[in-house]
């Protein structure tokens, strides 16, 4: 009897403890799809009408969202209130057509990237104009700031705990939404579209001038190479760069090692050559030369160091 | 006798003249690369032409500063007129002259400056 009372126990704190590990509240990153309420920010508007006979003009307004859940509501910006769709921190609005001036605009849809900690935000999407004189196009581009709080709502969302809690969705900002980010944004978003795929040629690109903007030169080294190993974009950068050099040299015939005995020195130069150095990295040889190639044109045309001085 | 006193004494100072000036030219010159990559290392001023496969260049050094101009190369009209003439500069200290500026194109370059090396890292693109 005795026994059995002792089991009984034993059996009774483990389903406590149990039923206290299920119950304690799990935390979650917070995302505006679960969010009701409202918030203001501060919105600085740029407007690029270089294409439609004007500058480039920013103004400052404020913004108020209305947020039920996974539709907000946003306040007139210039051509009337809008409203939106949220999925974890991006909302999304879809583009339309309205009335400006004499003519119409058609307004291209817009994702709002929000930054996880609530503060701010950031878009930018093409428009097109057309009136009886002009047919042109341009962007409108808006970075907000938040202004009613320095958190978010209730700063972290506690929720019961699910036994699999489904993981979100990564987000990923494009090329152009990235370059607008100050410079230790961008590295963390460089960073977060490598893990996911380390031979992205753009992010290891963009991520090595990063780096060599810090002075960081190994690093800078190490993008490069990664990013010239994805071979379809080298060539197509590559590309570019010839196209580059013949617009702003007015070439009119593709330079070659024939045509050109500087070109076929320099090449003869790498050839020979078993361990290149430059700026003290030891440019590895690899059975691919063309990359060996590139690696010296890119390197050379990167100052990462001052010349030396007496 | 005074007269040929004269003209050996004239014949003396103008050997004379001659020798100091052999001796103690302003300006170095050299026929080779070793003799003048011994002199910039110096930090003398120096200075030689020399024709490489791909051209005619002047290998000029003065004050630790090495200078390297393309005087003539081959190559189509427009390209001859984009690399000619053209120089590129390197600072050194004394003892730490890099012979690469005068036996390769491009090894060494990163650390100069100058239209031709502009051209040069231009050029490179199309390898």
């Amino acid at each position: 009897m005795k026994k059995v009372t002792v089991q009984l126990f034993i059996i009774l704190i483990i389903c406590s403890v149990l039923t206290a590990i299920i119950s304690i509240p799990d935390v979650h990153a917070w995302s505006w799809d679960s969010y009701e309420g409202t918030t203001t920010w501060d919105v600085v508007v740029t407007v690029d009408e270089k294409e439609c006979e004007g500058g480039v003009r920013s103004e400052r307004n404020t913004l108020t969202i209305t947020h039920k859940k996974s539709t907000a509501q946003l306040t007139d910006m210039g051509h009337g209130p809008v409203t939106g769709t949220f999925f974890s921190n991006i909302l999304t609005i879809p583009g339309r057509t309205i009335r400006d001036g004499s003519g119409t605009s058609v307004l291209g849809g817009a994702s709002v990237t929000f930054t996880p900690d609530c503060l701010s935000f950031y878009t930018k999407y093409p428009w097109r104009y057309k009136d009886s004189r002009l047919d042109c196009s341009g962007t409108t581009m808006y970075q907000g700031k938040r202004k009613d709080a320095k958190e978010c709502p209730d700063a972290f969302v506690v929720e019961s705990h699910s036994p699999e809690p489904l993981p979100l969705p990564q987000v990923m900002r494009t090329a152009a939404e990235i370059k607008n980010l100050p410079a230790t944004e961008q590295k963390a978003e460089y960073e977060k579209i490598l893990d996911k795929n380390p031979r992205d040629f753009q992010a290891n690109y963009a991520l090595a001038h990063i780096l060599k903007d810090e002075k960081d030169y190994p690093g800078y080294v190490q993008r490069i190479d990664k990013a010239l190993e994805n071979k379809n974009y080298a060539e197509k950068l590559r590309k570019a760069r010839q196209d580059e050099v013949k617009k702003r040299l007015g070439l009119t015939i593709d330079p070659t090692t024939v045509t050109v005995p500087i070109i076929f020195a320099a090449k003869g130069d790498l050839d020979k050559i078993v361990q290149p150095m430059i700026y003290d990295f030891n440019v590895l040889k690899t059975p691919d030369t063309r990359s060996l190639y590139q690696k010296w044109t890119e390197y050379l045309s990167n100052k990462l160091r001052e010349p030396v001085t007496n | 006798m005074k007269t040929k006193i004269l003209i050996i004494l004239g014949i003396l100072l103008f050997t004379l003249l001659i020798a100091c000036k052999t001796q103690t030219p302003t300006e170095p010159t050299c026929n080779t690369k070793d003799c003048f990559i011994t002199k910039a290392n110096n930090c003398e001023n120096v200075n030689i032409d020399v024709t490489e496969d791909f051209g005619t260049v002047n290998y000029a050094s003065k004050d630790c500063v090495f200078t390297k101009t393309l005087i003539s190369t081959n190559g189509t009209e427009e390209t001859k007129k984009l690399l000619e003439s053209k120089t590129l500069s390197c600072k050194y200290e004394q003892s730490k002259f890099d012979q690469r500026w005068v036996n390769s194109i491009i090894f060494g370059i990163e650390y100069c400056e100058g239209e031709l090396k502009d051209r040069i890292v231009d050029m490179l693109a199309f390898l």
